[in-house]
């Protein structure tokens, strides 16, 4: 064992390594930033040049880019309203009023150090539970995977803003554009109109830009933009102080682990994990009403959250062979190309490589915090940026983004139609956020039903067949419960007080 | 008389004009050319594009740049150059799902299996059946056997229905004489989901490109019934061929990358790639790459490479018409 280790390092300890992990991470944190141009996209322009590179030094690059790009995509969600990845969603909800109230760097702060925490817990777990996670992570098959997905829809209702109609509709919307394209089981089209382009389904990024970019721009050349400098992302607001951050602390390190647990199972991903952490970290603030509007803790969990399914999403990769997300399968491909399949036997017969990037994964964590505290420097002057001039440039950036993710000017036409549709809900004050995580998780909630469906031949036994099974069910209707005892309990509340000040008033 | 040598010297100039366009054409490539890739990145088509875009620059003289068009299994990047412009600078990554099965399965594809200039054939793909390690088959006739003792009680996955993971299973079946309701189809949105509801003990039975599984049938993970490949494949040398297992019509289900241009495309490109791919199939890394990722190396001439297509296209189209799963 520890021979192995030993020589792990030394394969690691040569400037090349070191040279990857640092430039993969920068090259990563500035990708990820720029709305449209993905972690996925990044890797994939980067892999050619792996086929020439040791194969450690390639993957340590390729790693590099994906954590850096995964955690860069806060720096826009907090200054611009505009996830650069999807992950960072959820990060939008409360990074973007931080830095409208002059917090944006106590915001970019928090959505660091929050990354950084949270990668370090996933590598651990990376490294020491590997195994053990990916035997458990193979026991969800379609029925447990259902159940999941159930549970993270409950949070819908977490996030739904004031009114649970408006939510509801706005879920509703999100489900509905989710069904576009060829349908799982037959093959047959849906709501394609016969166009190639929908085939394949509504793209993701151009959804993501149309939905959160896009309105804000809209409504800044209805009202007419005023002002000279952008007074609203004026940085004089200081760092993250200490005890901001060990309040936060609690929803970090929850959301590490469920960023670890939803990053094992594949086909999960960041973004229902940035969700499902910032819902509980909500559920259990003292202040939930403030989430939404600016509060510290949402960036912190929403952050832990996607970040720390980056290191998991490698334990299906390495011990199984079986790549969580798109990047992973690219990192995949480079495993292949050097003649290394991932799996079971890379730790029989390639355990000092192994270990070499373990050392390069762990090494990935403190890159991260000093690539990142560099990019904030930089990054952060776009808020002295004058309006008149960043906007044109975000709706530039916009369009190219939409356009980059598949060379397809549809995507372009796509990012336009979600943006006023995007606007409608901006101005009747529906909430975004349902309509993304019903985007996201309809497709995994329908094609896990009808899979377990066609397994037990149409019978509803199956979704009771596991302890998996039980436990989620469980929680689902405990969060249902809790949901609806809350808004009753509002609601009287609500009753007893207001009466006295409709008097007053 | 003096409109007449006016209309002589437009003509002459135009001539010249066309004889220049002629020439510029015959120097082809001038610029990077793009190679679109119908899946995204990291699967076995994108790894195929990024190993011909890494040595088929010494051939042809330019870069060539893979790019990704994904979407509908492949359709949308297959459609994409079939409408390009036949000027050589837009070719296309062809694979057996979306430029195989695809138009012969769904009539609603936007282009038919020749809608194409045929550039030549790359690489081939092995399939493999898998099972479990702790499953009790033992081979592909046990598997049939316990099949036609209980329909309807085993399941298998796939990556779609127009996936080649589905048509090889679907013609095992067919094969034996048995329907293709006696095991029920599982669906997933790749061959990643369909390898882990197998690894996990989800469904019964699996027919998967081979690199997906080598590691874990190597591992004694999963166990492989048979392999697609006319010979046994060196990698896997105690796994039977098909036709050693009993089904020797198997061996059409084979995955296959090819290169592709939009149709009606000028044969002086399709010289320079004829040439360039007879360059290729002898280059030292191009080979070394096909082959650790699991492939056969199999480059042909465009014409070998349309009879090939052809006779593909006709198995998927007789067996899709049996099996009642052709789309209107």
């Amino acid at each position: 064992m520890w021979e192995n280790v030993l020589q792990g390092l030394s394969n690691f300890a040569n400037i090349y390594n070191l040279l990857a992990i640092g430039g993969g991470m920068l090259m990563g944190v500035v990708v990820g930033a720029i709305p449209g141009l993905t972690g996925t996209m990044a890797v994939a322009l980067a892999l050619p040049f792996t086929f020439y590179m040791d194969p450690i030094t390639g993957i340590i690059l390729l790693v590099g880019i994906y954590k850096g790009a995964i955690y860069g995509g806060s720096i826009s969600a907090i200054l611009i309203k505009t996830p650069g990845t999807p992950a960072a969603a959820c990060t939008v909800m409360d990074g973007y009023p931080l830095a409208q109230k002059g917090q944006a760097r106590k915001a970019l702060d928090m959505a660091l150090y929050a990354s950084c925490v949270a990668d370090f817990f996933s590598n651990i777990s990376l490294i020491f539970f590997a195994g053990f996670i990916a035997s458990f992570a193979l026991r969800f098959g379609p029925p447990e995977f259902f159940l999941l997905i159930c549970f993270s829809l409950t949070i819908i209702a977490g996030v739904a803003g004031k009114s649970l109609i408006k939510g509801l509709i706005s879920a509703a919307l999100g489900l509905l554009l989710a069904t576009v394209g060829m349908d799982l089981v037959y093959g047959s089209d849906r709501l394609t109109f016969d166009n190639p382009d929908l085939m394949g389904g509504l793209n993701f990024i151009p959804v993501l830009i149309g939905l959160f970019a896009l309105p804000e721009l809209i409504d800044a050349a209805v009202r007419g933009v005023t002002g000279g400098k952008s007074d609203l992302h004026r940085l004089d607001g200081g760092g993250l102080t200490r005890g901001e951050f060990m309040h936060s602390l609690k929803s970090i390190l929850r959301g590490s682990f469920i960023g670890v647990a939803l990053g094992a199972i594949p086909g999960i991903g960041g973004a229902p994990a940035a969700f499902m952490s910032y819902s509980e970290a909500k559920r259990g603030s003292k202040h939930p009403e403030n989430f939404g509007h600016g509060e510290l803790e949402g960036v912190a969990a929403s952050e832990a959250g996607n970040n720390g399914c980056c290191g998991a999403t490698m334990i299906p990769l390495l011990a199984l062979g079986v790549p969580g997300d798109v990047i992973t399968a690219v990192i995949l491909g480079a495993f292949m190309v050097h003649n290394l399949t991932p799996g079971p036997m890379l730790f029989q017969q390639h355990l000092p490589l192994v270990y070499a990037i373990f050392v390069g994964i762990m090494l990935s964590s403190l890159m991260m915090l000093v690539m990142g505290k560099l990019s904030i420097r930089g990054f952060a002057k776009i808020a002295d940026v004058p309006k008149q001039i960043l906007f044109p440039v975000v709706l530039v950036l916009c369009f190219f983004g939409s356009y980059a993710v598949n060379n397809s000017m549809f995507d372009v036409l796509a990012a336009v139609f979600m943006g006023v549709l995007g606007y409608f809900m901006l101005r009747l004050g529906i909430p975004e956020a349902p309509f993304l995580i019903a985007f996201i998780l309809g497709p995994m909630f329908e094609d896990n039903l009808r899979r377990s469906l066609l397994l037990s031949a149409g019978s509803p036994v199956i979704f009771f067949r596991s302890g998996i099974c039980i436990f989620f069910l469980g929680l689902t209707v405990l969060s249902i419960f809790l949901l609806v005892r809350r808004s009753v309990k509002q609601r009287r509340q609500r009753s007893t007080t207001c009466d006295p000040e409709s008097v007053t008033g | 008389m003096k409109g007449k040598r006016f209309v002589v010297v437009i003509f002459a100039a135009l001539a010249a004009v066309a004889l220049l366009g002629g020439i510029a054409f015959a120097e082809y490539p001038t610029k990077p050319v793009t190679l679109v890739a119908p899946y995204g990145p990291g699967g076995a088509s994108d790894l195929a594009a990024r190993s011909l875009a890494a040595v088929a620059p010494s051939y042809v003289k330019e870069p060539v740049v893979v790019v990704n068009r994904t979407g509908a299994g492949g359709v949308v990047g297959s459609a994409v150059v079939a409408r390009s412009k036949p000027n050589g600078y837009t070719l296309l990554l062809s694979r057996v799902g979306c430029n195989g099965v695809a138009p012969a399965i769904n009539m609603k594809t936007p282009y038919t299996w020749d809608g194409f200039t045929f550039l030549g054939l790359l690489e081939l793909n092995p399939v493999v059946y898998v099972v479990q390690s702790t499953s009790p088959f033992k081979s592909l006739k046990e598997a049939v056997e316990a099949i036609k003792k209980s329909p309807g009680k085993y399941s298998y996955s796939t990556s779609g229905p127009t996936t080649i993971l589905n048509m090889g299973f679907q013609k095992l079946l067919a094969d034996a004489d048995l329907p293709s309701s006696a095991v029920k189809m599982v669906p997933y949105k790749g061959g990643g989901g369909a390898k882990t509801a197998l690894l996990g003990g989800h469904v019964d039975f699996l027919c998967i490109n081979l690199s997906t599984v080598i590691d874990q049938i190597q591992a004694g993970k999963l166990r492989a019934l048979a392999v697609t490949t006319p010979e046994r494949f060196p990698m896997i040398p105690e796994v039977p061929t098909v036709k050693e297992a009993g089904f020797p019509d198997l061996d059409v289900i084979i995955g296959w990358s090819g290169l592709w241009g939009p149709p009606k495309l000028p044969a002086n490109v399709v010289n320079v790639w004829t040439e360039a791919l007879q360059q290729v199939a002898k280059d030292k890394t191009w080979l070394k790459m096909t082959k650790s990722l699991g492939s056969l190396p199999y480059i042909k001439s465009p014409e070998e490479t349309k009879a090939f297509v052809k006779k593909q296209f006709t198995v998927y189209r007789q067996l899709g018409e049996k099996l009642g799963l052709v789309i209107k």
